[in-house]
């Protein structure tokens, strides 16, 4: 007997899963900070004219990945929070294949980088260093940003000062 | 309820930055996801001063993504309205899938801060 094996080496979203993931952030995005009334007829239509056929798998990748990231925009009081839990990217994540470019979505909006910086600041300052440990997804992918050559602008002497797990 | 037998003792004096954690962490013990804590922010947002947090921002001045840069009386609000939210948070059964649970995290957070609204003179 074949027994399906408990991983895949396609650690990407499945399409239908996928689909309800951008739903929930787009509606949200609209509720939480368009402050509109979602039309959810209107879903479909949405994501073509901004990402095209919606028969292929790409144009729901790039929706979720643009979507996930103006999602973190809903009610950022405390730019922290971007750290700890929006882009604290863990394997355990489903979003974790996207978590780069998620991230450069995120970069791609005004004041995206001062918000991190904002962020890293306000870490900095209210948090232990045990509890900054817990951020260690974010410091991960802050790394593999910068050895790819990105990520320019933020402060390493920051990111460098907390141990790695 | 119980103070001393329900409230952790704690060493330090509990400030705006204890009152957040505690908020927080509420949310996430609750099983809420990371999409709950900006949506929950929202709702208390709107509801407390009326506008959206980019608003509050931008209408105070302060720098954006820093609540301790706010005036302080938009500082204290937060505080009443994390504290009632948390223990209402902590007395409400949340259930249901993913999505299901992050709404009702939501909505016990909207709840609580209308109920705390009226308490600031800015909504009389």
């Amino acid at each position: 007997m074949v027994r399906e094996p408990p991983f895949s080496l396609d650690s990407s979203m499945k399409l239908k899963e996928l689909k309800t993931q951008v739903y929930d952030l787009w509606q949200g995005y609209i509720t939480y900070h368009s402050r509109a009334v979602v039309q959810p007829a209107d879903f479909n239509a949405d994501i073509r004219r901004e990402f095209g056929d919606l028969r292929r798998k790409s144009t729901w990748e790039r929706a979720f990945c643009r979507y996930s990231a103006l999602h973190s925009r809903i009610g950022l009081l405390d730019a922290d929070r971007l750290i700890w839990s929006d882009f604290n990217f863990t394997p355990d994540r489903e979003d974790y294949p996207y978590r780069h470019r998620i991230f450069e979505e995120w970069l791609s909006l005004p004041e995206g980088l001062e918000m991190i910086k904002t962020g890293l600041e306000i870490l900095f300052r209210d948090y232990t260093s045990e509890e900054r440990e817990e951020a260690d997804g974010f410091l991960e992918l802050v790394k593999e940003q910068r050895a790819a050559g990105k990520l320019a602008g933020v402060p390493v002497g920051l990111v460098g000062a907390v141990p790695a797990r | 309820m119980d103070l001393l037998g329900q409230s952790q003792p704690v060493r330090g004096r509990v400030d705006g930055v204890t009152v957040r954690k505690d908020f927080t962490q509420t949310i996430k013990a609750k099983g809420g996801s990371n999409r709950a804590y900006g949506r929950a922010t929202a709702r208390m947002t709107e509801e407390l001063f009326g506008c959206t947090t980019d608003e509050l921002y931008e209408h105070t001045g302060a720098r954006a993504g820093d609540r301790s840069t706010l005036p302080q009386d938009a500082q204290t609000a937060y505080v009443v309205g994390e504290v009632a939210a948390t223990h209402r948070l902590k007395n409400t059964e949340i259930a249901g899938n993913q999505q299901q649970r992050d709404e009702q995290v939501v909505d016990t957070v909207q709840e609580s801060s209308r109920e705390v609204k009226g308490l600031f003179p800015w909504n009389w």
